[in-house]
């Protein structure tokens, strides 16, 4: 693709973005948005997911997973619970 | 050249899907309230919206194929709609958009002195607002006084109002329409916010 029609096309998904941004519909960074898909998809295909494994699929620090599912639990988007396995890890199920 | 006729095929395709759209949603009458099918006018006109988004964001380049469009969308939908002289009119509606955004330029939105070279940042969707307006009012009077001068009959005032209207309700729900695809796609990861 030219560089020209590209930019043209690109600058039209910008002024709709800006439209969602200044309509105050984003509650979540994309950070947090991506948390939260890996969650969904571990669950999907594994059938359980825990925090080590958001870590590990994820590829985001500790602390900004550990925020992260904080701020999802006080939304109640996502219940936390103790591995029955290994009572050092916490399972993560959506809401 | 070859930007020229990928903006022409773009333009050209998604005015075409305005109409294919349009014409359908407008001739659905769930509710029986015109059972002779007679042709009330639109309220909504969704091809205004892409004559306006693909003008800001194509700018000059997209005129051959907004023109195009406006030609086949009514032949191939329903030509028996649109009054004669409608290919001249047409001109006329694609002029009120181009002099909305040349007087949206004039109001100093684009830096420095005015020039019909420079272009409008339209990411700032609050331009592209203006021109939305500006141009349904420009639009609602270019097309009835000259539809009326063709066909040397008069065009009441309602009619004016009617298409000011359409016009302005029309870019609405196309651009509301792409920010929901816009908004689905990037929510299923199927593409990537633009600055990602």
């Amino acid at each position: 693709m030219s560089s020209k029609y590209s930019h043209d096309l690109i600058s039209i998904l910008k002024m709709l973005k800006n439209i969602e941004e200044d309509l105050n519909l984003i509650k979540y960074s994309e950070t947090e948005k991506k948390i939260y898909y890996t969650i969904a998809w571990k669950n999907a295909n594994d059938g359980s997911c825990c925090i080590s494994d958001v870590i590990d699929e994820s590829g985001f620090s500790r602390s900004t997973v550990y925020k992260t599912i904080k701020r999802f639990e006080e939304d109640q988007i996502v219940k936390i619970y103790q591995s029955s396995s290994d009572k050092r890890e916490f399972n993560l199920v959506l809401a | 050249m070859i930007h020229t006729l990928k903006v022409t095929l773009t333009v050209y395709i998604f005015a075409m899907l305005c109409y294919a759209i349009w014409y359908p949603l407008q001739v659905l009458d769930l509710a029986n309230l015109n059972p002779n099918q007679e042709w009330l006018g639109s309220l909504c006109y969704l091809p205004h919206g892409a004559r306006v988004l693909m003008f800001c964001f194509f700018r000059y380049y997209s005129l051959p194929g907004l023109y195009l469009a406006e030609i086949h969308g009514p032949t191939f939908i329903h030509h028996n709609d649109y009054m004669y002289g409608w290919n001249v009119a047409a001109l006329a509606s694609l002029f009120s958009v181009v002099a909305a955004v040349e007087l949206v330029k004039w109001t100093r939105a684009t830096p420095g002195f005015f020039s019909f070279f420079k272009k409008i940042n339209f990411e700032n969707y609050k331009f592209l607002v203006l021109v939305v307006v500006v141009s349904s009012l420009l639009n609602g009077l270019l097309v009835n006084s000259l539809l009326s001068l063709i066909n040397s009959t008069s065009i009441d005032v309602i009619t004016v109002f009617r298409f000011a209207l359409g016009d302005l309700l029309g870019a609405s729900c196309v651009t509301l329409g792409l920010w929901i695809i816009f908004k689905t796609l990037t929510d299923n990861r199927l593409i990537v916010h633009p600055d990602d």
